[in-house]
C-alpha cells in the first residue's frame, strides 16, 4: 500500500467492520494539520494541510506523517494531526470506534486511549474497528462535521471525499445534504 | 523558582524552535467547538428557529451558506482570535468585577470576561458583545432583503458562539484562578486541563448537560455588566459568603474557582478554597501501571466525591519549593466529569436566554389576518394585517413601550399560483416589513393593525407564507431585548362566490335559462317555454336570479356562524346576477374555516322572490408551502380546479333551483365564462 | 357511478410537468362507507376507489384518505432536483397534493 518513495513515518492500518471483521473499503481517512502562533495562550489556530485517502478493497490505508513545511516564521505546525476515519453508516474514528480504544492496565483494568495515543497506534499500524450504526438517532449523532471532529477551521473544500461521504451518511440519517458553501467572515 | 523554571524552559524552546519545525502536543480549539455543538443540541434553539422564526430546517438551516450550528461553533472557536482577545477571558469570582480580570505580576492586563461579554467597545477581533448580538438579531429579523437578513443572522449566531466561549472558559479553573498559561511553541506553561480536554474530546461528546437554575438570571444586576447573563458566570455570592457551593444556582466561575485547581494554583494561598481540609488523602493503584498513587479526594466544602489533586510521583526527587502536588490524567478526568456538563448546559442556557423572548400571535376578532381585492393576473397585495399579540415570555414582563414590527416572509413564484399552483418557487425568500409602531406588550392579547405600504405590501401571489412579529424593548431585567413571535399562515386564499343561475336542470337535462330568447320569463298561457313537459304547470325551470345586498363573513369553525351584515362583513356585493362571481383574497391561519353568506333579497326573472337568506359552509385553507418532515423537504400544494373558465380552489355557487345539483357537473365547461365583479371590502 | 378499483401494483409514478397535472383535474368525492378508501373521479368521468398506498397514474401515491380531502404524494427524482437547484429554484424532495372533497370545494345552495 505504501508508495515506493515513502518516508519512514506514516499513519497506516486497516479499517474493518467491528462486528463481522470484514474490511471496509471506501472509508475516508483524513489527516489534518494545523498551526498555532509561536507564543500562545489558548489563542488562534490556522489550517495548514489536509490529506484524504480512501481505504482500498482490503480496507487498508497509508498516509505520510509529514505535515509539510510551514513557511510562516511566526507559527508552528502542531505535531499531532487530527485524524478521522469515516464511513457512511458507521461510528467514526476517533470518537465512536471500537478498537483500538482501550489498553488493559493494572489488574485488567482498562483505560481509554487519548487522541495522541491513538495517533501513535496508527503510526505503528492499527486495525481500526468501526461499529455499524443501527438507529436513525445514532446516524444523526454523526451527521455533522464537528462531532466527527472535523473542526470549523478546516475549509470543507479541502476535504471533498469526506463531504461526499458525509452527505451519503446524512441521506441514510434522513437529513438533507450538508450546506457547505463558505459564505460569511472567516478568520 | 517556578517562574525561573518557566523562563528557562522558554529559552530552551526558543533555541529549539530554530531547528525543529514542529512543536509539542496541543489540541485546544476543538474542545470549544464540541462543547458548543453539544450546547446547541441541548438548547431550545432548534424549536425556536422553526416555530417562531420560520427556519425550515431549524438549527441546520443554511444562513449565508452554512448551517446555524456551524456559525455558533465557529464563533466559539474564533473568540480566541487574535490572541490579544484571550486576556479578556479570565474572571476571578473572589474579586469585584472591575478587578477580576487577568493579572500578571499584580497588574490587571485584561477585562473580566463578565464585563468583556457586554463591552460595546471590543475592537481587536471584532465586536462580539451581547449588545452586538442583539443588534444583529434585530437587524436580521426586520431586514427587507434576503442578503441583509442572511448577513444579520450570520453575525448573530457567530457572536453567540463568541459569548458561549466565555462561559466555557469560565468552566476552566485556569481562567477563574488567574492562571495565565502562556506557552511558546507549545512549551512553557500550557494548561493541563485544556490539553486533557483536547486529547479526550470523546468525553465531551458523551458528557451530559447540567443547566443552571434560572433564578440566577433574576438576581439584581451589577452596573458593570447589567445584562443578567453575567450571573451565568458569577452570581457574586461566593465573593460575599466565601462558602464554596456545588448547586446550580451559582455562576460557573464560582463553581470552578471554589472546587477545583489549575496547574499553578494548587492549594494556593491566593484562593480560600479548595483547602487541604477540604480533602482526604487516599491511596489507590494507578490503573495503567499498577503503581501506588496518592490522591486528595474532595470530601467537603462544596462539590465532593472526586480526585482533587495527586501527589507528584517526583515528590521524592524534587527539592522544595518545587510543587509536589499535581493534576494527573485521572484527576483531570474527574474534573471533566463535573465541569463539562456545566460548560455545555450553561452555554445552552445562554442561548436559551437570548431567544427567550416570545410573542404569541392570535387571529383578530374578525378572524382573518388580511383582506385584499383580487387584481387581474393575481397582482394584488395585502397592505394591512390585523392580529392579536401578547407577551408570552415566562416570568418576564415588558413594562415599558417598545418597537413592534411585523414581517411576512414568502416566496415569489414563477407564475400565477391561482392559475397554476405548481409554479416553481425560488430558493430565496422575500420579505415584507411593516411600518414600526410603539406598543407596550402585556400578558393579555392586544389587537393591532400593521401597515405594509408599497413597496412592502404582501403580494396575493405568494407561497410559503410565514408571519413573524418582532418587538424590541425592555424585557425583565434586560433593557434592550428582542422578542419574536411566529405564525405559519395558510397561503393567500381566493374565496370565490358565484351566481350561476343562468342554468337550471329538468329531469337530468341542462337548460340554459340565461338565454332569454329561448326561455323568456314564464307567464301562464302566454310565455310557456319554461313548461318543458307541457303539462300546463310551470315553470319547470327557474333562473336567472338577481341578488341584492350580499354579505360574506368568515369565521372559525369553533364558533357558530355569524350574521353577516352591513356592520360585520369581509366582502359586500351591492348586487349580483348570472354568470357573475366575486373574489376576495384573504390570509388566515386555520386548516379549515367557515364562510357565512347572507343575501338580503333575490328575485327570479319570472317574479319569484326570497329575502334574508343565510347559509354557512366550510372551506379548507389553501396550502402552498414547504416544510421538513422526517428529514425530507415537502412541498404541499392545494389543488385548484376549473369551473366555467375560473381557476378556483373553493367556489360557492348560487344555483337556480333544488334540481340543479343533478346537472351541475355538466356546467363545468358551459358557456359563457364567469365574469368577475368587484366587491367592497370593509374599511380598516 | 361506475365502480372500478385501481390495481395497487401499478407502474412507477413519473413526475409530470405541472401544466400536465393541472390540465387533467382529479376530483375527490369522499370516503366510501367502509371509511378506509375513497372515491376519485378521473377525466372522462371515470371513478375509482383508492386507499392509502394506491398509485394514481400521473398523480402519485395516496398518502391519506380524509373526511375533507385526499392527499397524494410524488417523490422528485435526483435529476429533477438537480435541475431545479441549478436554476436557483427550490428543490424539494416530495410534492404533496391536497385535493379537497368536491362537494366542499363547490358548495352550493
Amino acid at each position: 500500500m505504501a508508495p515506493a518513495h515513502a518516508s519512514a513515518a506514516a499513519y497506516h492500518g486497516k479499517v474493518v467492520d467491528a462486528e463481522t471483521k470484514a474490511p471496509l473499503d471506501g472509508a475516508v481517512v483524513i489527516v489534518i494539520w494545523h498551526r498555532k502562533p509561536i507564543i500562545t495562550m489558548d489563542g488562534p489556530a490556522y489550517f495548514h494541510r489536509a490529506v484524504e485517502v480512501l481505504t482500498n478493497a482490503e480496507g487498508r490505508f497509508w498516509v505520510d506523517a509529514s505535515p509539510g513545511i510551514d513557511w510562516n516564521p511566526l507559527t508552528y505546525v502542531v505535531r499531532n494531526p487530527w485524524i478521522v476515519i469515516f464511513k457512511p453508516g458507521y461510528g467514526p474514528f476517533p470518537v465512536a470506534h471500537v478498537s483500538p480504544r482501550y489498553v488493559i492496565g493494572f489488574r485488567g483494568q482498562r483505560y481509554e486511549l487519548n487522541l495522541a495515543e491513538l495517533n501513535r497506534e496508527l503510526l505503528k499500524g492499527a486495525v481500526v474497528e468501526l461499529p455499524k450504526l443501527k438507529t436513525t438517532t445514532e446516524l444523526q449523532e454523526f451527521a455533522f462535521p464537528v462531532p466527527v471532529l472535523i473542526s470549523t477551521l478546516v475549509p470543507l473544500e479541502k476535504v471533498p471525499n469526506f463531504m461526499r461521504l458525509l452527505n451519503v451518511h446524512r441521506r441514510a440519517a434522513g437529513l438533507g445534504p450538508y450546506p457547505a458553501s463558505e459564505g460569511g467572515p472567516r478568520r | 523558582m517556578r517562574s525561573a523554571l518557566v523562563v528557562m524552559l522558554t529559552l530552551c524552546a526558543l533555541l529549539q524552535s530554530l531547528f525543529v519545525p514542529t512543536r509539542a502536543e496541543g489540541f485546544d480549539l476543538r474542545a470549544h467547538e464540541v462543547i458548543s455543538f453539544r450546547a446547541v443540541l441541548a438548547s431550545r434553539l432548534d424549536q425556536v428557529l422553526r416555530e417562531q422564526m420560520g427556519f425550515l430546517r431549524g438549527r441546520t438551516e443554511p444562513v449565508n451558506g452554512r448551517p446555524v450550528l456551524t456559525w455558533i461553533t465557529e464563533g466559539s472557536r474564533l473568540e480566541d482570535s487574535p490572541i490579544f482577545r484571550v486576556r479578556h477571558h479570565f474572571h476571578n469570582p473572589t474579586l469585584p468585577w472591575d478587578q477580576a480580570g487577568l493579572r500578571v505580576l499584580g497588574v490587571q492586563i485584561g477585562e473580566s470576561s463578565v464585563i468583556w461579554g457586554q463591552d460595546r467597545g471590543q475592537v481587536i477581533g471584532g465586536n462580539h458583545s451581547w449588545h452586538d448580538a442583539r443588534a444583529a438579531f434585530f437587524r436580521a429579523l426586520t431586514a427587507s432583503t434576503n442578503s441583509e437578513r442572511q448577513q444579520g443572522f450570520a453575525e448573530t449566531f457567530q457572536t453567540l458562539g463568541h459569548l458561549i466561549h466565555l462561559i466555557q472558559d469560565a468552566a476552566s479553573p485556569a481562567h477563574t484562578r488567574n492562571d495565565a498559561h502562556l506557552s511558546y511553541s507549545g512549551i512553557g506553561d500550557p494548561d493541563s486541563f485544556h490539553t486533557w480536554a483536547e486529547l479526550n474530546l470523546g468525553a465531551i461528546l458523551s458528557s451530559s448537560s447540567t443547566q443552571f437554575d434560572p433564578s440566577i438570571l433574576a438576581l439584581s444586576t451589577n452596573s458593570l455588566a447589567p445584562i443578567p447573563i453575567a450571573h451565568i458566570i458569577d452570581t457574586e455570592r461566593y465573593r460575599q459568603t466565601r462558602i464554596p457551593e456545588a448547586g446550580t444556582n451559582i455562576g460557573i466561575a464560582e463553581y470552578s474557582n471554589a472546587n477545583f485547581f489549575s496547574d499553578d494554583t494548587i492549594f494556593s494561598p491566593d484562593f480560600p478554597f479548595p483547602r487541604i481540609s477540604s480533602a482526604d488523602l487516599i491511596t489507590e493503584r494507578d490503573s495503567k501501571t499498577g503503581e501506588l498513587r496518592r490522591y486528595f479526594v474532595k470530601t467537603r466544602d462544596g462539590e465532593v466525591g472526586y480526585r482533587l489533586a495527586t501527589i507528584s510521583a517526583l515528590f521524592k526527587f524534587l527539592p522544595a519549593p518545587i510543587p509536589v502536588v499535581a493534576l494527573d490524567d485521572f484527576v483531570l478526568q474527574d474534573y471533566g466529569r463535573l465541569l463539562f456538563p456545566r460548560a455545555i448546559g450553561y452555554s445552552a442556557g445562554l442561548l436559551d436566554y437570548f431567544f427567550r423572548g416570545r410573542i404569541e400571535i392570535a387571529p383578530p376578532a374578525r378572524f382573518v389576518y388580511g383582506l385584499a381585492q383580487f387584481v387581474e393576473g393575481n397582482a394584488g397585495a395585502f397592505t394591512k394585517l390585523r392580529f392579536k399579540v401578547r407577551n408570552a415570555t415566562p416570568n418576564e414582563e415588558t413594562p415599558l413601550p417598545g418597537q413592534l414590527i411585523a414581517v411576512v416572509q414568502y416566496r415569489k413564484p414563477f407564475g400565477n399560483l391561482f392559475e397554476n399552483p405548481f409554479a416553481d418557487l425560488p430558493a430565496a425568500l422575500s420579505f415584507a416589513v411593516s411600518l414600526p409602531q410603539t406598543v407596550t406588550l402585556t400578558r393579555d392579547f392586544t389587537e393591532l393593525t400593521f401597515d405594509f405600504p408599497d413597496p412592502n405590501a404582501i403580494p396575493t401571489n405568494a407561497a410559503d407564507v410565514f408571519l413573524t412579529v418582532v418587538y424590541r424593548g425592555p424585557l425583565g431585567l434586560e433593557a434592550d431585548a428582542v422578542l419574536v413571535g411566529g405564525k405559519d399562515l395558510f397561503e393567500p386564499d381566493p374565496v370565490d362566490w358565484a351566481n350561476v343561475t343562468d342554468y337550471d336542470c329538468f329531469q337530468g337535462t341542462l337548460v340554459n335559462v340565461g338565454n332569454s330568447t329561448l326561455f323568456p320569463p314564464f307567464v301562464p298561457r302566454l310565455q310557456t317555454q319554461r313548461d318543458l313537459n307541457q303539462d300546463g304547470f310551470g315553470p319547470d325551470v327557474l333562473g336567472p336570479w338577481t341578488e341584492r345586498g350580499l354579505f360574506l363573513k368568515t369565521f372559525p369553525l369553533s364558533q357558530p356562524p355569524p350574521d353577516p351584515s352591513l356592520t360585520d362583513f369581509d366582502l359586500q356585493l351591492p348586487a349580483r346576477t348570472a354568470p357573475q362571481y366575486a373574489r376576495l383574497v384573504l390570509l388566515q391561519d386555520q386548516p379549515a374555516y367557515g364562510l357565512a353568506l347572507f343575501t338580503t333579497a333575490a328575485q327570479e326573472v319570472s317574479g319569484l322572490q326570497f329575502f334574508n337568506d343565510r347559509v354557512a359552509v366550510r372551506f379548507d385553507g389553501v396550502s402552498n408551502r414547504l416544510f421538513v418532515e422526517n428529514g425530507e423537504l415537502i412541498r404541499e400544494v392545494t389543488l385548484f380546479d376549473l369551473y366555467r373558465g375560473l381557476s378556483f380552489t373553493h367556489l360557492h355557487l348560487f344555483l337556480s333551483s333544488d334540481a340543479m345539483p343533478a346537472c351541475l357537473p355538466q356546467t363545468v365547461t358551459a358557456p359563457p365564462a364567469l365574469m368577475r365583479i368587484p366587491g367592497i371590502l370593509p374599511a380598516e | 357511478m361506475k365502480r372500478c378499483t385501481l390495481i395497487l401494483a401499478l407502474v412507477a409514478v413519473a413526475v409530470l410537468a405541472a401544466s400536465a397535472l393541472y390540465a387533467q383535474p382529479l376530483r375527490y368525492w369522499g370516503k366510501t362507507p367502509g371509511g378506509q378508501t375513497g372515491w376519485i373521479e378521473m377525466p372522462q368521468g371515470q371513478y375509482f376507489e383508492v386507499g392509502v398506498g394506491t398509485v394514481i397514474p400521473g398523480w402519485g401515491r395516496v398518502k391519506e384518505v380524509g373526511d375533507f380531502h385526499l392527499i397524494v404524494e410524488q417523490a422528485l427524482t435526483e435529476h429533477a432536483k438537480d435541475q431545479l437547484q441549478q436554476q436557483g429554484l427550490m428543490a424539494y424532495d416530495v410534492l404533496r397534493i391536497r385535493i379537497p372533497r368536491e362537494d366542499l370545494r363547490r358548495p352550493h345552495r
